[in-house]
């Protein structure tokens, strides 16, 4: 798979890389045996520390993502841990969503706020 | 190292072949106009200037090949030496190539001699050509022009002692001052005080030489036989090579101290 | 990431350098991991340039340079590589002659690495140096360093002249560099854009004196940012200030979190650039 990184979200870059693998394999672009890219060819291919790709997999190994094979590379592992059941969390976001807008604030309001919240709790 | 020093030389070095090759070539000619004159007077053998005072043209020659003999090896020293470091502080490449492997005591050592063994090359040929081919000729004006001579004392030897003198000064003057108009300025005060570095050296070393019981060889020639004037200032001439020697090697010594400064 | 390695790849420790009687750089103090990639940042004259030249050998210093675990010379010099400013090379020899002069110079250059990079970069063997436009120089100059395959990687404003395209091409390349190599790389620039994503560990210049030093991680975590009125000024006593910056009726204040920051304020974690012009604005005021 092929990451991209944009500097400009604020997000910090390893977050970017994890949250593009959780996708990957969410939408199945990623499937159970696959081999990330080498530390190697992310850093030529983004131009990123290869530091931070190490930190990313590692996260992604702390979640029961992806696994080092000695030797071979990192995998995405064969069985994955159960996803979180984010049907729930979108209901409530939507009804959150719906009622916000109800109130007169806009979609920059919005992204405003869920920004804002997400920065002091993940930073 | 060595072939990159001889590849960033290359340019001076044709333009030092040039200017020898030049310097030569009027020496030839010039050696040739007085044997014409020589020739048209019915005198070809002349070496008396009471018989055969030259004219005209001829003593245009000799002047020209004095005035060559004396400068030529200067402005070789000048040309092999001036470039050799104020270049490389000019264009900042001295970050390069100091930043490459080789120690810079090194690289400083190599380019001076690499710089002194090409200027006394070419001033060995200019000088022998001047000693072998002009010289006699210049017997017949020495009473105008015996100033000129002491600019290069008619030795092949010295010559190319001062020429090499001037290129190790120089490139040090560009080690230490940097910039190549800078440098060249300052190295053009070398002329005179290499000479009374070589003449004063030459007398310091001279005193105990005087002292030693050796007989030196008296010629007895006739009075009108003027040839030895040529090799008369062969003995101080050997005297001030080895002054300009031993001053060369201390420059070096200096040269590759200063390069070496900065990267311990 | 590798703190914990306890020997450092380079340490200066009490690092002055003097230029025409004038001392340029004040007990510079700093270590770098094996691995870390390192900006250089700080203002025009902040003493970058002197810095890397110092270290690159070609400047006399005072105090500790160690570098590898060994103090600087000859010995370690086929181990750094130094780039410096506007690309120094030999303007009068060609491309495939400088790649040559690498080559006999250096003990432990790579020619096939040289030939891959080249190659990458599009330079042509055959074109002369001093025709090299400033960008593809600087690759070159680059180029010339990596070949070296060296352990310890000094830059001296590598991006300036290059174009966007090249910019990114010579980004992945270093990084790839440090991927497969493990190099220690520091980086000046005045552009913290430029190395953001790059760079893991950051020394921060000004006046010839370290403002700060360390994994750029932990110097951001270490710091919080609040913006307040005026009526909150009085909120940020105790607390242990890097700058406030007064704004239309209120201001932007930078604090040291070793005391836990003022409550009275939102104070939210800053980026590098905003942490990095809050010490060049204090340190120039």
């Amino acid at each position: 798979m092929i990451f991209r990184i944009d500097r400009r979200t604020g997000t910090a870059v390893y977050v970017q890389l994890v949250q593009q693998v959780r996708q990957a394999v969410r939408t199945g672009r990623l499937a159970p045996g696959d081999r990330l890219p080498t530390a190697r060819e992310v850093a030529e291919h983004t131009g990123i520390n290869p530091n931070t790709v190490f930190r990313a997999y590692r996260e992604l190994e702390t979640a029961g993502l992806v696994e080092p094979r000695q030797g071979s590379g990192t995998f995405v592992r064969e069985r994955l841990p159960p996803v979180a059941d984010v049907a729930d969390l979108r209901r409530e976001l939507s009804a959150w969503v719906d009622r916000a807008l109800a109130a007169g604030l806009d979609a920059g309001d919005l992204q405003a706020f869920l920004a804002e919240e997400v920065r002091h709790r993940v930073g | 190292m060595n072939r990159l020093i001889l590849r960033l030389m290359r340019p001076y070095l044709l333009v030092a072949l040039l200017v020898t090759a030049g310097a030569t070539a009027y020496l030839f000619a010039a050696a040739s106009t007085v044997q014409h004159q020589l020739d048209a007077r019915g005198l070809p053998e002349c070496v008396n200037p009471n018989d055969c005072w030259p004219t005209g043209g001829a003593m245009d020659a000799i002047l020209g090949a004095e005035l060559l003999a004396a400068t030529t090896p200067f402005l070789l020293g000048l040309l092999l030496g001036v470039p050799l470091f104020a270049r490389e502080r000019d264009e900042d490449t001295a970050a390069f190539v100091l930043t490459q492997s080789v120690p810079a005591r090194r690289w400083a050592t190599a380019k001076l001699a690499w710089a002194a063994a090409a200027a006394a090359s070419c001033a060995a040929v200019v000088g022998l050509t001047y000693r072998l081919v002009m010289g006699r000729y210049t017997i017949l004006a020495n009473d105008l022009y015996e100033l000129l001579e002491l600019l290069h004392l008619n030795n092949p030897l010295f010559m190319l002692a001062l020429s090499a003198s001037t290129a190790v000064t120089a490139g040090v003057i560009g080690l230490v001052a940097g910039g190549t108009a800078r440098t060249f300025l300052l190295s053009l005060v070398w002329w005179p005080v290499g000479l009374v570095v070589a003449f004063g050296g030459a007398a310091l070393l001279g005193v105990p030489l005087a002292l030693l019981p050796i007989e030196a060889p008296r010629r007895e020639a006739p009075p009108d036989d003027f040839t030895g004037d040529i090799a008369l200032m062969d003995g101080f001439a050997y005297v001030s090579t080895v002054a300009l020697v031993l001053y060369i090697v201390a420059i070096v010594f200096a040269g590759r101290h200063r390069a070496a400064r900065a990267a311990v | 990431m590798s703190d914990d390695v306890p020997r450092p790849a380079v340490l200066t420790h009490s690092f002055s350098v003097e230029r025409h009687g004038r001392r340029v750089l004040h007990d510079v103090s700093f270590a770098l991991p094996f691995g870390a990639v390192t900006a250089l940042l700080g203002r025009n004259g902040a003493g970058k340039t002197t810095l890397l030249r110092a270290m690159a050998g070609l400047l006399p210093h005072r105090g500790t340079l160690e570098i590898l675990g060994r103090p600087s010379g000859d010995e370690v010099r086929p181990r750094v590589g130094y780039v410096g400013q506007h690309a120094p090379l030999y303007r009068t020899l060609s491309v495939a002659e400088t790649l040559r002069a690498g080559a006999r110079l250096n003990p432990r250059w790579s020619a096939a690495h040289a030939k891959r990079l080249v190659d990458a970069a599009g330079l042509r063997r055959s074109a002369r140096v001093g025709r090299l436009a400033p960008g593809q120089r600087m690759r070159l100059a680059v180029i010339m360093a990596l070949a070296k395959r060296p352990d310890v990687l000094l830059l001296d404003e590598p991006f300036a002249p290059l174009d966007p395209v090249a910019r990114t091409e010579l980004a992945g390349t270093l990084m790839a560099e440090v991927a497969a190599e493990g190099t220690t790389v520091l980086l000046a620039t005045h552009v913290v854009a430029e190395v953001d994503g790059m760079c893991d560990h950051v020394v921060l210049l000004g006046g010839g004196r370290v403002l700060l030093a360390g994994g750029i991680d932990e110097a951001v975590d270490g710091h919080r940012l609040a913006v307040g009125d005026d009526t909150d000024r009085a909120a940020l006593a105790g607390a242990d200030v890097v700058e406030v910056r007064p704004g239309s009726g209120g201001f932007t204040a930078l604090v040291r979190t070793g005391p836990p920051p003022p409550a009275a304020l939102t104070w939210q974690r800053p980026s590098l650039e905003e942490l990095v012009l809050a010490y060049l604005r204090e340190d120039s005021a």
